[in-house]
């Protein structure tokens, strides 16, 4: 099975970075939209190459929407693979940023 | 007199105005909802088919996470352009000849598996319990074709790496099987024998 490669944007890093911060809690498409800023038609895509890679996982919430009165939200939660990739990018960006902080 | 008269046209006119404002308004609104749903509708249609029930349960609670209508109208422009990257992102559906041998396989091995329940239920095969095989192999004939339907269901929701696995899988199975009902005609041959 071919994987998608992992190309590092500030969406894809905005979004492993909120992830990172908690890594146990899942989160909705909307709960990332709102706590990162990022619109639907980025996350998204995002958000199923990172199921591809392995680094986020995804199951539905356990409620019966007839119950609830709306539809059930799809969780996300990030993987170890998710952690390291993170941690890489992050450390990553950092490098780069204090590189061209020295540059200046 | 003069400046009643143009008091009350104008009360008039700002009362029709209102109706008519909010009338324009609610048809507006209406317009949103429409235009909302239709685009959330054709966002799902642009993905392979394995993918359309999920993301549409989940963009639906996506939008519903949102108040107001032109929000969620913004949101479901958002999400049309999302999908049609989406589209690019997520891995073909399984092709029609692809779900087809797949089935097939399923196919032969409930075959398999009917063939080997009436051989132990019929000939009493190696003086096993006969009631308790024959019971067992009605239920599960009966359980075979739910299962079955279930996998031809669930074949036009694979995609297409996801279906060549499961392929490959049952290719190794129905394989199996076989070797299983030949070992078995053997038995019953050298029962038949030594009776």
């Amino acid at each position: 099975v071919k994987k998608p490669e992992f190309r590092l944007t500030i969406p894809a890093l905005k979004v492993l970075k909120l992830f990172v911060g908690n890594v146990r809690k899942q989160r909705s498409g909307a709960d990332i939209s709102r706590e990162t800023g990022i619109g639907p038609g980025t996350l998204y895509p995002l958000l199923a190459r990172f199921e591809q890679l392995g680094f986020f996982t995804s199951e539905w919430e356990e409620v019966d929407p007839a119950t609830v009165g709306r539809p059930r939200k799809r969780l996300y939660k990030i993987s170890g693979a998710g952690v390291k990739a993170a941690q890489e990018a992050l450390a990553e960006m950092r490098s780069v940023s204090g590189a061209l902080t020295w540059a200046k | 007199m003069g400046e009643i008269i143009w008091t009350l046209v104008a009360t008039v006119t700002a009362f029709l105005g209102g109706i008519a404002g909010k009338m324009v308004s609610d048809e507006a609104a209406d317009y949103c909802e429409r235009v909302t749903r239709l685009l959330t509708d054709a966002s799902v249609l642009l993905l392979p088919s394995h993918a359309r029930d999920r993301y549409a349960e989940e963009w639906a609670a996506y939008l519903d996470e949102h108040t107001g209508k032109l929000t969620k109208l913004a949101v479901a422009i958002g999400l049309y352009f999302g999908a049609l990257r989406l589209a690019r992102t997520l891995p073909p559906s399984a092709s029609p000849a692809q779900q087809a041998r797949l089935i097939e396989l399923a196919q032969r091995i409930v075959a398999s598996m009917n063939f080997a329940f009436d051989r132990l239920a019929e000939d009493n095969f190696a003086e096993l319990a006969e009631e308790g095989i024959a019971r067992l192999g009605r239920e599960l004939q009966s359980a075979v074709p739910a299962a079955l339907r279930t996998i031809t269901e669930s074949a036009q929701r694979l995609d297409a790496d996801l279906c060549a696995e499961f392929i490959m899988e049952l290719e190794g199975r129905t394989e199996h099987l076989a070797e299983c009902l030949a070992e078995l005609d053997r038995i019953k041959a050298r029962q038949a024998t030594a009776k």
